[in-house]
């Protein structure tokens, strides 16, 4: 709790800039909005750049908290107790950045809700206009529901070290909570309902958002795995931003009790499961174009790997995938920071490989004609920057506002290993990770 | 001698100032009077050759590029020169070069790059164009057109088409050839208006182009042709009422039952789904907002203790368990 009362220099420090950035991205914003997108790198070809690529790796990274929170949740893996709060928020802080991307990218914002009054409802675009906002709204219920609990503790403990204004913050938050069965039970009625509903929320949402792809007669996008194929993604980057969000809340919070080395070894063991996965997806989506080898496929490929996206796409596969999943294995190699190293290589891969699957499929030709060219321009740069600023300025707030460690998960948690060492005494080793620290 | 002397001197002064006089007249840029200003740019693997082109606002520019390249021999370029509206014809290895003609009428800084996907895109996306102010003689003109469509023969129903046909002149009456002219419709959508493209038409040797237009409703159009003057002439622009198509036939195809069917389900099915999802988001904002109405010592809350006190009798002899 001390963080929440204690303000460092570094940490005014940090939030200078990233406030920096962002503002730097709103005058970019301004001037996009002022001029058009003119200003941007987007063409008669090329109509969808980092803006959409930037919306599908932030939609990425919202998988991690469904993960976490809904799948280890209703398996009863007690080792997720630690990770729960951080994983909900990096979904809600990754899921506002990915629904403010699209109307980034509109020419016109001011229509967007064109898009509602004269959408059509076969037409994916209009799926993920419905079921982005679902997503996030599902993500913050979920957010919410456990914060109940540690809002009012918070309020009970904190008291009058806090300003008036964060006392009536936990005190309509905490809503009355006082830890009577009957509001556990209401918690817990609600969070198991969540965590059922969140998962086919998340594989919806990601299915979506590859069907925008996967419904066009394009190049690289006419594919039928797009949907498990973006899933698998999304779940293997967002696995791979919680072992580095992990790592920075670990060392900016001295959190080593909590978040120990075999939390990193867990995570990385599913980051592995999904970077194979992901690796065997890529393999037979290339394997089948590749086979085919029709003319408009075969001038992407060519491109691809050895045109002018080669660097990119070599980087993505190598750097993003082999290199990190044999890291991530290797049992030699899994230590604290080489996990992290690795995690922090699969999302640089994952950007360059959402890149490379929009850019390129619009550049193609859809009749003989020439390739169209693309070249971010420094407005979509500082709009980029201020969009990963974006999100780990909502990290950073909330962290100031609420426990990173969920502290009535934990104390169930530990509760639940007395009862269970009472009960199995003599017997084997509990299986869950109880901190090495005393109870408060 | 002492008169010889004087007229040296006097004829070396004239000299001299005659010198001072042409020197700064030949080094400044001639306009129209001395012909085009010719400038080639080599296009070669490196970039373009030379990166900047100046030129005097008021002479009329034949510049042209050159494919120059030893590696890459497969790239292919359209050069267009921004601000100005203009493009080159594509230049490979087999086509070597292409003439962008122009009067420099505007000043300033302009950028010309190639927009084509090529192996040295990226070094090619840095020339640049100057258009200085100073130059002597009479500035060459854009010269004005227009664009004249027969209200009778120029407008003729074809089945369910239209077929628009026009010449450009200019203000001698003679005929613009090669020239691109744009036609419009006026279209309303979603509370906006303006004018949409519908195609594109070059003019022929005796500057008459045609276009052939499929409407989209059987009520008569207001048609615009539009000329942008292609950086010798003026823009230019034409008004056309197209008449009333009788033979009509919509261009969508009615969609088939099985289509139909499956798209009314396919929207039913979507509309449960989302409705179903955001239904229990309010229920569980229900359960989770009823945890402040919950009193110590209600009946649900005794029910509730009394289960947890079960449930905890059960683990105690029975074993742990998750959450």
């Amino acid at each position: 709790m001390a963080p929440l009362t204690r303000t460092s220099r570094a940490w005014m420090v940090w939030m200078g800039i990233l406030l920096a950035l962002i503002m730097a991205g709103t005058v970019a914003y301004a001037t996009q909005l002022k001029d058009g997108l003119a200003v941007t790198g987007l063409n008669d070809n090329v109509t969808w750049g980092v803006y959409i690529s930037n919306f599908v790796f932030f939609s990425g990274l919202g998988m991690a908290g469904t993960f976490i929170s809904g799948i280890l949740r209703l398996t009863g893996a007690e080792w997720r107790r630690p990770l729960t709060r951080f994983a909900e928020l990096s979904t809600v802080a990754a899921l506002t950045i990915c629904a403010i991307m699209p109307a980034i990218d509109m020419g016109r914002p001011d229509r967007v809700l064109h898009l509602l009054m004269y959408g059509r409802l076969e037409s994916p675009l209009l799926w993920d206009i419905m079921v982005i906002p679902t997503y996030l709204t599902a993500s913050i219920i979920y957010l919410f529901l456990f914060l109940i609990p540690d809002s009012a503790i918070l309020r009970d403990k904190l008291g009058g070290q806090v300003s008036g204004a964060r006392r009536k913050l936990y005190t309509a938050v905490g809503m009355k909570w006082q830890a009577l069965p009957e509001q556990r039970r209401r918690i817990e009625r609600a969070g198991t309902i969540m965590a059922v509903l969140i998962i086919p929320i998340g594989i919806a949402t990601h299915s979506v958002v590859s069907w925008i792809f996967g419904m066009t007669y394009r190049s690289g996008w006419d594919s039928t795995i797009f949907a498990p194929y973006f899933a698998v993604g999304a779940l293997y980057s967002g696995t791979a931003i919680l072992i580095t969000l992990m790592y920075v809340f670990r060392r900016v919070y001295r959190l080593e009790d909590f978040l120990t080395e075999r939390h990193f070894k867990l995570l990385a063991t599913l980051m592995v499961v999904f970077g194979v996965a992901y690796l065997y997806f890529t393999f037979a989506e290339f394997l089948t174009m590749s086979y085919k080898m029709e003319a408009s496929d075969g001038a992407l490929i060519n491109q691809l790997f050895f045109g002018r996206y080669a660097a990119m796409v070599w980087f993505g596969f190598i750097g993003g995938q082999i290199v990190p999943v044999v890291l991530a294995a290797l049992p030699w190699t899994r230590k604290v920071k080489i996990l992290v190293f690795a995690s922090v290589l699969v999302n640089l891969g994952m950007w360059l490989k959402r890149l490379v699957i929009v850019v390129p499929s619009m550049s193609a030709p859809l009749l003989p004609y020439e390739w169209g060219a693309y070249t971010p321009s420094t407005v979509e740069i500082l709009i980029t920057i201020a969009s990963f600023a974006g999100f780990a300025f909502i990290m950073t707030v909330f962290a100031k506002f609420f426990p990173i460690i969920s502290i009535d998960e934990m104390e169930e948690g530990w509760e639940l290993e007395e009862t269970s060492e009472h009960s199995t005494a003599g017997a084997k080793a509990p299986v869950t990770l109880k901190p090495q620290v005393e109870r408060a | 001698m002492k008169v010889t002397m004087h007229r040296l001197i006097q004829s070396a002064v004239i000299l001299l100032v005659a010198v001072m006089a042409i020197v700064p007249m030949a080094s400044r840029s001639a306009l129209a009077d001395d012909g085009p200003t010719k400038i080639t740019v080599k296009v070669t693997d490196v970039g373009f050759d030379p990166a900047t082109i100046t030129v005097t606002q008021g002479a009329s520019v034949e510049l042209t590029f050159l494919w120059s390249q030893t590696q890459n021999t497969g790239d292919e370029h359209i050069i267009q020169i921004s601000g100005y509206n203009l493009a080159s014809d594509k230049i490979d290895r087999t086509n070597t070069s292409s003439t962008i003609k122009f009067i420099a009428t505007k000043g300033g800084t302009f950028s010309f790059s190639c927009n084509i996907e090529c192996e040295v895109h990226s070094s090619l996306q840095t020339g640049t164009l100057k258009v200085t102010a100073g130059g002597t003689g009479t500035a060459a003109a854009l010269t004005p057109t227009k664009f004249n469509v027969d209200p009778a023969a120029g407008v003729a129903l074809q089945g369910d088409q239209v077929s628009i046909l026009g010449t450009l002149t200019d203000k001698d009456g003679k005929p613009v050839s090669k020239a691109d002219v744009t036609f419009l419709i006026k279209q309303q959508f979603a509370g906006t208006s303006g004018l949409m493209e519908v195609g594109t038409a070059k003019t022929g040797a005796d500057g008459t182009a045609q276009f052939v237009y499929h409407p989209t409703t059987p009520d008569a159009e207001s048609m615009v042709v539009r000329f942008d003057g292609q950086g010798l002439y003026d823009a230019t622009e034409a008004s056309v009422d197209l008449p009333a198509s009788r033979n009509f036939t919509p261009a969508l195809v009615e969609e088939k039952e099985d289509i139909l069917t499956f798209k009314f389900w396919g929207k039913v099915g979507f509309v449960l789904v989302i409705g179903g999802v955001w239904s229990t988001l309010l229920f569980i904002l229900f359960q989770a907002f009823g945890v402040s109405r919950v009193k110590p010592g209600s009946l649900p809350e005794r029910e509730a203790r009394e289960a947890a006190g079960v449930a905890a009798e059960a683990d105690l002899s029975g074993g742990g368990g998750g959450s």
